[in-house]
């Protein structure tokens, strides 16, 4: 298929997880202080600045912002545009991939996707966020579900479709490494924590939460939150859709997919940069983790996770021609008769 | 006379570019007045070199490079011997202007009375061209006089324009290169409806270090004269024609583009020789 | 006035529609309805208008849903309008259409040894048949473009010829398309949309089908492929999704199962045309290219365009990629070209025209210029390149001021501007506010030059939704029907 195409239809995705992701950590972070007592600058700034800075976005913010409020985060990652990783821009930038291959998505995908889009733009959604946020965010998660849906349910499962797949997997290995990441200030650098209190608690629960993940967990290990268990069960856990390593598998399978190749293989750098991290996660236990330390262990991910989505676009998208970035089309200098 | 020719461009890129492709208007007609002995092109990097003849009968030189590169020269060695033709000698008074009703019926000279890219027939050039050619009925003197005014109302400066100059901005400065002089001289003879068309080429001076351009009017019954209103005077064997045009977007000796950066240098040799014999 | 007959009080009545004065597609003079309607009266007599409410409906909402749709040029917000279509169809009966088949036939092949001509001999211009100067100064007369060899000598592979019927229901060309003509995918959708709505009625009716029109496209395509090419690549070249025909240009690529590409898409390399995919480069034989000349490629024609590919037109020189139309073809298209059509015909044919202009006048004749001048206000006149129904002037029911504007631009450029009598448009039966009126229609059908040319029965009829109005383009409020070419006369 068209590079540019499989490149659209991977953006597209990885937009819209972005997008979902975004209003999850927003959510459960608004209500989690609600559960506190008192909140100085000091509080507040220390629980909103790594939410900021999950999208990487800490310097634009303090530029835009006095104080780490409520208010001012979600503004500024929910309706700025001027944000590339606000909700609003991804879905823009989701619905501007869409367009571009309008041909190769169904009826359905785009009509919900542009409903979601003009809801964005429209005065409506700003006042269903004063009103309520938790509505608000429920709408947006709602929307990304569905276009999620429809991808599985509707969309034909060719090469486009696993290019797909890919952006939302790789998107979400991220973004679940970022919250896992939320609160590693509040961890030894190396090592398992002693003691958890009951603040950390309620906010490595919230770490849970912002994942989808609280009931699941509470499944397998009970209602106790201890980070050891919150990493475990974010980064390896091999069934819940949301974890690092249920990511990394999936993004493997869509990456075997697009070549054909076998997964006991590689057929280039992507593959191999993928199978080698999917194998780490397989066999990796959780003390080993936070020996290394969590937030390096994390850190190395995303560069991992970076790495890989660099080399399938060297692969499938530019080919030997094309180094990427904007196509600079540039007429040739000419001469002036002047003798 | 016996000229050697050495035109050579460089393009010097700040980052590699790519998919460049280009057309060259370099090859030099052989006709009455010339003959090209030999020519060689040679691009770098080496790439397929291809041709083919245009509207106007000139040979078009065409090539692409779709990999990384950061330089690229595109040089040119002419050998060729130019020939003594007497035009039309200055007195003459050969065809009345109600005669180019009919030369307007030849075809080929239907495009060299319109407007093009670089070049107007504005009421405003019409003025000037009816005031520099007074009572004179005969289109060469006609001719001669747009030549000689024009030679005298702008003044020659390097620099002063750009090469996708307008002929409007040069009456407004009143200052330019031999293009400059040249477009402004077929805005006024093409406003009075004189067929006059662009060339392209080379002039055998001292100091020549890039391409000439001068234009040719037609004569009923005389055919296209050519006339240099950069120097206000008639071409003669030291004129090496390359090619001809509506105006300069005709004939641009490279003519291209790429994707890459705007960063770029370009480098412009040229090199006259009178060769003995 | 004979009497018509008494429909159930319940079913639709057709009749009462036609406009006097005008030539009525279904009914004659005297009210009563052409032979090759009665089927259709009849069975529409046994629709009860909620019936029909909830058909008109239904086709709507799928049009919508399916994107049946036009980008109105300007709105950005992925919002799309339907073009409205009218469930009563326009009938044709099958001697009629017969003779526009030949006219069509002839008018094309002579449109293609013209553009040929033009572009290598010239020797209708040497004959003075055509002046030299109306081609030479046409502005899609392309330079770059003599001397060319194309494929099979074909300029013009895909035709959009407008057709309409003057007061005595003669059939007139009022225009021929032959660069980029659009509509056929609504003439494939109105006919799907059609069949599910009034599926008894085709049985009964007997109509030729127009769904092989993506096949014989996809033939004709196949036969200009480079030679020695035995499965060629083609593609279709979209200027994009921004584009009002967009659409259409989806729909086609899907029917046929080509690729459908941008400009950035395309790749040239040492004269050869190359997709980029995930897989590599992919070569490319043939194009059939939904983008006009001017955009196609930035080497040769205008520098500034993106959309265009660089290189591909020395990839079509050196006979590596095929390009369907041409280059070039817009002169053979020009307005002012369109009055020597009927010479065209007598010069490379040596016979007179099947289907006549309507009559016209040059502005930049003298004795058609001052009979334009004088009559303005009965004239419609026109700009020689413009589309879409812009830069017209309607003079009959123009103010004072845009006659005086146009006489300004007439004068000015003369070489611009052709008028012509205000033809009156056939009327046909739409419905329209609860009942049936006449409104003004006329007819587009496509013409495919492959190995033979073949026209695909009936073709886009449009019409003018507005009471009186004349113009029938979507962008100013025009609509469709389905046409019906009937094997029979009835």
């Amino acid at each position: 298929m068209l590079s540019r195409v499989a490149s659209s239809l991977y953006w597209m995705s990885r937009y819209i997880e972005r997008a979902e992701n975004v209003a999850r950590l927003l959510d459960v972070n608004l209500q989690l202080l609600l559960d506190f007592r008192s909140l100085d600058d000091e509080k507040l700034r220390a629980h909103w600045m790594p939410i900021v800075q999950t999208t990487g976005d800490q310097e634009s913010f303090v530029q835009q912002h006095q104080r780490a409020t409520a208010a001012a985060v979600a503004d500024f990652m929910v309706f700025r545009q001027e944000n590339p990783n606000s909700i609003v821009s991804s879905i823009c930038q989701a619905r501007e991939n869409a367009r571009m291959v309008r041909d190769q998505i169904t009826i359905e995908m785009w009509e919900e996707l542009n409903r979601l889009y003009l809801f964005m733009l429209s005065p409506q959604a700003r006042q269903r966020w004063q009103d309520s946020p938790t509505d608000f965010f429920n709408e947006i998660k709602a929307g990304s579900l569905q276009l999620v849906g429809l991808s599985y349910a509707t969309h034909i499962h060719n090469e486009g479709w696993w290019f797909s797949e890919a952006g939302r997997f790789i998107e979400r290995a991220d973004k679940t490494s970022r919250i896992l990441d939320l609160r590693y200030h509040t961890l030894p650098a190396r090592g398992l924590p002693k003691v958890v209190n009951q603040t950390d608690a309620l906010e490595w629960s919230a770490v849970l939460r912002s994942c989808s993940g609280w009931d699941a967990f509470k499944s397998s290990y009970g209602a106790e939150v201890h980070p050891r268990h919150v990493a475990e069960f974010l980064l390896l856990n091999e069934d819940f859709p949301r974890s690092i390593r249920f990511c990394v598998e999936r993004l493997n399978d869509a990456l075997r997919k697009i070549s054909g190749v076998s997964d006991r293989r590689f057929s280039n750098d992507a593959e191999k940069l993928c199978g080698r991290l999917a194998a780490e996660l397989q066999f990796a236990t959780v003390e080993e983790v936070f020996n290394a330390g969590l937030h390096d262990y994390i850190d190395q991910i995303q560069l991992k996770l970076n790495q890989i989505g660099n080399e399938l676009f060297k692969v499938y998208i530019f080919h030997a021609f094309d180094p990427g970035g904007a196509e600079h089309f540039v007429q040739q200098e000419e001469q002036q008769q002047q003798a | 006379m016996k000229l050697e020719i050495l035109h050579r461009t460089h393009y010097a890129y700040a980052a590699p570019v790519r998919e460049s492709y280009n057309e060259l208007h370099l090859q030099p007609v052989s006709n009455e007045q010339q003959t090209v002995d030999s020519f060689l092109l040679k691009i770098l990097p080496s790439t397929r070199l291809k041709h083919y003849h245009d509207f106007y009968s000139n040979c078009v030189h065409h090539f692409d490079l779709p990999e990384p590169h950061s330089t690229l020269t595109i040089e040119s060695n002419l050998r060729v011997t130019t020939h003594k033709i007497a035009g039309l000698p200055p007195e003459a008074r050969p065809a009345a202007a109600d005669q180019l009703k009919e030369a307007l019926q030849v075809g080929r000279c239907y495009d060299f009375i319109q407007a093009s890219r670089y070049v107007d027939t504005s009421p405003e050039v019409w003025r000037l061209a009816v005031d520099a050619i007074g009572d004179e009925r005969d289109v060469w003197q006609q001719s001669l006089r747009l030549m000689a005014f024009v030679h005298s109302h702008i003044t020659y400066q390097s620099n002063s324009t750009q090469v996708h100059t307008h002929t409007r901005e040069v009456l407004a400065q009143r200052r330019g290169v031999c293009q400059d002089f040249s477009h402004l001289m077929l805005s006024l003879c093409r406003s009075l409806k004189i067929p006059a068309l662009y060339v392209s080429g080379y002039l055998a001076t001292e100091i020549a270090s890039a391409t000439h351009a001068w234009m040719e009017v037609f004569i009923p019954g005389h055919g296209w004269q050519p006339l240099d209103p950069t120097h206000n005077c008639q071409p003669d064997e030291t004129y090496v024609k390359i090619a001809v045009g509506r105006d300069y977007a005709d004939v641009a000796p490279i003519r291209g583009s790429y994707k890459g950066t705007t960063e770029r240098t370009m480098d412009v040799t040229v090199r006259i020789e009178r060769l003995p014999g | 006035m004979t009497a018509v007959a008494k429909t159930e009080p319940t079913g639709l009545n057709l009749d009462g529609a036609a406009n006097n004065g005008f030539f009525d597609e279904m009914f004659g003079r005297d009210g009563s309805a052409a032979g090759h309607y009665r089927k259709l009266r009849d069975t529409f007599s046994q629709i009860s208008s909620d019936d029909f409410k909830t058909k008109r409906n239904s086709v709507d909402l799928a049009f919508l849903r399916q994107g049946v749709t036009f980008n109105v040029y300007g709105d950005s917000r992925g919002t799309e309008r339907v073009f409205p279509f009218d469930l009563v169809p326009r009938i044709i009966p099958a001697k009629e259409w017969e003779l526009i088949e030949r006219g069509l036939v002839q008018r094309i092949t002579a449109l293609n040894l013209f553009l040929h001509d033009i572009y290598h001999e010239q020797r209708i211009l040497k004959d003075g048949v055509v002046p030299a100067h109306y081609v030479l100064s046409g502005k899609h007369f392309r330079r770059e473009f003599v001397n060319f060899a194309v494929p099979k000598d074909i300029y013009i592979h895909i035709c959009g010829t407008d057709l309409i019927r003057d007061d005595q229901g003669n059939y007139l060309v009022l225009e021929d398309n032959g660069r980029c003509p659009s509509g056929v995918s609504y003439v494939l959708e109105n006919r799907r949309a059609m069949k599910r709505t009034f599926r008894n009625m085709f049985e009964q009716v007997g109509v030729r089908p127009v769904e092989h029109y993506p096949q014989e496209l996809l033939k004709s395509l196949q036969h200009i492929a480079p030679a020695g090419v035995a499965e060629p690549t083609i593609a279709l070249l979209t200027p994009g999704a921004h584009n009002s025909a967009y659409f259409e240009h989806t729909y086609l690529a899907r029917q046929m199962g080509i690729e459908i590409v941008e400009g950035r898409d395309l790749f040239v390399r040492e004269e050869h045309v190359f997709m980029r995919t995930t897989k590599g480069l992919k070569p490319v034989h043939v194009i059939y290219r939904r983008i006009d000349d001017d955009y196609l490629d930035p080497t040769v024609f205008r520098r500034d365009s993106m959309l265009g590919v660089p290189g591909l037109i020395q990839a079509y020189r050196a006979g590596n990629v095929s390009l369907a139309n041409s280059i070039g073809t817009g002169i053979a298209d020009d307005k002012v070209m369109y009055y020597f059509v009927p010479r065209m015909i007598g010069y490379y044919l040596d016979q007179k025209p099947i289907l006549p202009n309507v009559p016209t006048y040059l502005a930049s004749e003298e004795a058609d210029l001052k009979y334009i001048l004088a009559n303005l206000d009965r004239l419609v006149v026109k700009a020689a390149n413009e589309s879409g129904g812009y830069g017209m002037l309607m003079g009959p029911k123009a103010t004072k001021e845009e006659i005086a504007e146009f006489r300004k631009r007439i004068i000015a450029e003369p070489r611009n501007y052709i008028a012509q009598p205000m033809i009156s448009l056939s009327t046909h039966p739409t419905y329209v506010d609860g009942g049936f009126e006449g409104r003004h229609v006329d007819l587009r059908p496509f013409i495919l030059c492959g190995e033979k040319t073949v026209i695909v029965p009936g073709g886009l009829t449009r019409v003018a939704l507005r009471k009186g109005s004349l113009v029938v383009n979507s962008s100013q409020g025009g609509g469709s029907k389905d046409t019906w070419v009937l094997y029979g006369d009835e």
